[in-house]
This record gives structure tokens, C-alpha cells and sequence, in this order.
């Protein structure tokens, strides 16, 4: 008895224990953690970059608070969800077409909305992702437009999850991917606009994307030795020459906090401003569109 | 014999306790919590989990985001226990903007709006007060144009 139990708590000991034990034996222990506190550094700043993007849904509700009116013809063409035949074009169109589905969800679109989900669910099946939308229920919302608040904050919670998975299972280039497309259409929209309506405001936030540039910028290069990576890298190294004379300028005051029933509201009183000029906004449109097309256009 | 039982029983409990730390669920909490955004609409969650068999970690995680000038944010404080999680706020230059825990009054709010006029990096730092373990998640929202 003594001996069954003996051997019953070795056992657990040897297979409750991390994989570690696997690891070539000859590799020096330091050697081991060293290189598992790197890969762990590296996830971990993924997965920070990951989370600090602006979502599309800001720029967006933003176009529709200037006044523009709906333009489908703007977007991505659902009927090319087809041609996208590799996982990095999945993946980066995946992106854009979720940012298109947050377009037509902000302008309240329910029967557009039903389109962007359907190709959502494609490429994210493809990506072996799709768990993670629950389609019937996202559809269901889509068929009525008072559900719109609900619709929009499942399928951003799914978008949540996804990259959540994504990352933990070492995935995050094609998270990356998801996001820069997403990111990328967003921009992309915003040029549109400007073309149609010259708003300040929306000018104003082209040029403030240089902050979010950086960051995409850092989180692309890390994976720049992937195939395929190497020529979009390329892209955004062009993209951040075109911003680098685009200034951001603060006025630096100290915030005021008070209590409006009960809740917490804080007021920034430092102000940024935006110095960029036309023919700037010019060459980002332009780039911008060539990144884009060179994506969506892509098989 | 008691010797090897008691070693398994102590065992078990330890693989009990590390699968209980693992199912520190953002989601569920995100799920439960939302609610708390009102009329704002969902951009983002942050999963918290800070364990103290894990010093090195320190007692605060820390995320960030880029607010943008001319939106209006709200930032949801969710705690997964009865622990009251503390969440400052700061710039770009990791300057604090603001907390949703008063140590002059002791005042703590589970939610509150910040009124965005400078477009930048900001970051969110987490901790529980009192503690230095604790799982939770903190959601962003913004009010979209009606």
C-alpha cells in the first residue's frame, strides 16, 4: 500500500510539474530562463501595444458627428472576402472589414451590418477564430436597429477575446495583423471624409494618428523577419516619413476633478493642437490609399 | 502512511489554489460589469490579476491607451472580490491625472469620466488597496455622438 502511494505522489509530482523537464537537457538552466523571461517580455509588450491602439469606433463616430453622410462605396467590398487566399491577407482583412462593420454600426446600418458580419465570420473561421463570434446572436442584433448599443458592444467584446486568444496562443502576429488592418481602415475612412468635407476635426485627428503610428510601427518590426511582413514594414516606414514633420504641441494645466451625481468626472485642461498642413494631409492621403488598395486589391 | 497522505492532501491543495488564480476571468467580469458603462459605448477591457506569489510582479500592473482630444471617456473600475481596486490615471509624461480613490476623503468610485482635451498616451495603473494580490478588470468606454 505504502509502495502504491509512493509511487502515486511521484507521479503527480513528474506530470504535475511545467513541461519544462522536456527542454534538451544539455541547455545550460540560465540558458532556459534567460530565454523564457525574453519570450515572456516580448509577449507581454505585444500584448501592451495591442491594447493601446485607439479603436476604429472612435474615428468613426467622430466622421458621423461632422456631419458626413453613410458612403458604403467607401468600404471594403464584402464580395472580395474570397480572394483573400493566405492568413496574412485574412488576417489584415479581417481587420478592415471589422472596422467596416463598426462604420455601418455607428451609422446604425442593420442590413449592411448583417453583410460585414457574414465576411467577418468568414476570415475569422479561416483564421480558426470564428468561436469566438457568436454569429446567430450577433445577426439577431443586426436585424434591429434599437439593438445597435448591443451589437456593437458584442462584436467588440468578441474582436476583445479573439486577440485575447490570439496572444495567449502565440499568435500575436496575426493579432497584429487584425489590428493594423482595422486601424489602417479606419485612417482610411477618415482621408475619405476629409476629401469630401475638409473638416478641421478630422484633419486634426489624421495628423494625431503619428502617436499611434509609433506604436504600430515598434509592434510590425518585431515581427518584420515573418514572411510576408518584411513589405508592410516597408509600407509604415514610408507612412512614419510622412509624419515626421507633423507636429503635436501641448499646453501643459493642471486637470480639475468634481462630483456630478454620484460619478467621478475629471476635465483635462492641457490642450494639444495639431500642425499639419495641406499638402502633408496630401501625401498621408495618398499613402494611405496606396497601403490600403495594395491590401484589399491583394490575393 | 499518514505521512504520504497528508503530502498528496497538500499537494492537491496546492494545484487547487494555482488552478483558482488561473480562473481570474477577465470576461466573466467584463460580461458582469458592462452594465456599468450606461449610455457609453464599449472600446476596451483590461484584464487585472496581480499575485503575490509572484513579488517580482510588484503590487500594481499598469496599461495604456491613446485618448484623443475631444472625446469623452469612461473608465470602469471592476474588482473580482470584495477588494476595492485602485486605478490612477496618467499622462503621457506619467504625470497622475486623476484616481478613483480620494486618501483625503477616503472616497472610492467604481467608475469615472475623464473629459479628454489632449490626444496622447495615457496610462492606467492598477492595484488593491490593502492587498497586494487581487483580479478584476477595468473597461473603457466613450460617448459616441448621438
Amino acid at each position: 500500500m505504502k509502495k502504491n502511494l509512493f509511487y502515486l505522489l511521484l507521479l503527480i509530482l513528474v506530470f504535475g510539474c511545467n513541461s519544462d523537464n522536456q527542454t534538451n537537457e544539455s541547455e545550460n538552466f540560465d540558458q532556459i530562463a534567460e530565454k523564457s523571461k525574453k519570450v515572456q517580455v516580448a509577449k507581454e509588450e505585444v500584448v501592451r501595444l495591442l491594447k493601446s491602439f485607439p479603436s476604429p469606433l472612435e474615428i468613426t463616430s467622430l466622421i458621423k458627428q461632422s456631419g458626413a453622410g453613410y458612403d458604403e462605396d467607401i468600404l471594403n467590398n464584402v464580395n472580395k472576402v474570397s480572394s483573400y487566399n493566405t492568413s496574412f491577407n485574412k488576417a489584415l482583412n479581417l481587420g478592415i472589414y471589422g472596422a467596416d462593420l463598426g462604420y455601418v454600426n455607428i451609422y446604425e446600418k442593420s442590413f449592411s451590418a448583417m453583410k460585414y458580419l457574414e465576411v467577418v465570420k468568414s476570415l475569422a473561421d479561416d483564421l480558426k477564430v470564428g468561436h469566438f463570434f457568436d454569429f446567430n446572436t450577433l445577426k439577431r442584433l443586426a436585424s434591429n436597429n434599437k439593438n445597435i448599443d448591443s451589437l456593437i458592444y458584442i462584436s467588440t467584446s468578441s474582436f476583445e477575446k479573439m486577440n485575447n486568444y490570439l496572444s495567449d496562443q502565440n499568435r500575436g502576429n496575426v493579432s497584429t495583423l487584425i489590428l493594423v488592418g482595422g486601424w489602417l481602415e479606419g485612417l482610411y475612412i477618415s482621408t475619405q471624409m476629409v476629401k469630401k468635407t475638409n473638416n478641421k476635426d478630422l484633419i486634426e485627428r489624421i495628423g494625431e494618428q503619428k502617436v499611434a503610428l509609433n506604436d504600430i510601427y515598434i509592434l510590425l518590426a518585431i515581427y518584420k523577419n515573418e514572411p510576408n511582413f518584411a513589405k508592410l514594414v516597408s509600407h509604415f516606414e514610408d507612412l512614419k516619413e510622412t509624419y515626421k514633420n507633423i507636429n503635436i504641441t501641448y499646453e501643459y494645466a493642471e486637470p480639475t476633478t468634481k462630483e456630478v451625481d454620484g460619478m467621478l468626472i475629471i476635465e483635462d485642461n492641457t490642450r494639444s493642437s495639431v500642425n499639419i498642413n495641406d499638402q502633408q494631409l496630401q501625401t498621408i492621403i495618398n499613402k494611405i490609399s496606396e497601403i490600403r488598395a495594395e491590401i484589399v486589391n491583394t490575393k | 502512511m499518514k505521512k504520504f497522505i497528508s503530502i498528496i492532501i497538500i499537494y492537491l491543495f496546492a494545484i487547487n489554489a494555482f488552478s483558482q488564480s488561473s480562473n481570474c476571468n477577465s470576461f466573466d467580469f467584463l460580461d458582469n460589469c458592462a452594465q456599468e458603462l450606461g449610455d457609453f459605448t464599449f472600446i476596451k477591457s483590461y484584464n487585472v490579476k496581480l499575485e503575490s506569489a509572484k513579488p517580482s510582479s510588484g503590487n500594481k500592473t499598469e496599461f495604456q491607451y491613446i485618448f484623443s482630444k475631444g472625446h469623452t471617456y469612461i473608465i470602469v473600475v471592476c474588482g473580482g472580490s470584495d477588494k476595492e481596486m485602485i486605478l490612477n490615471l496618467l499622462d503621457k509624461d506619467k504625470k497622475k491625472v486623476s484616481s478613483n480613490y480620494s486618501k483625503e476623503t477616503k472616497q472610492y468610485y467604481q467608475k469615472f469620466q475623464y473629459n479628454c482635451n489632449s490626444t496622447g498616451v495615457y496610462y492606467l495603473e492598477a492595484s488593491f488597496k490593502g492587498y497586494n494580490n487581487g483580479c478584476g478588470v477595468v473597461i473603457l468606454g466613450f460617448k459616441k455622438p448621438q
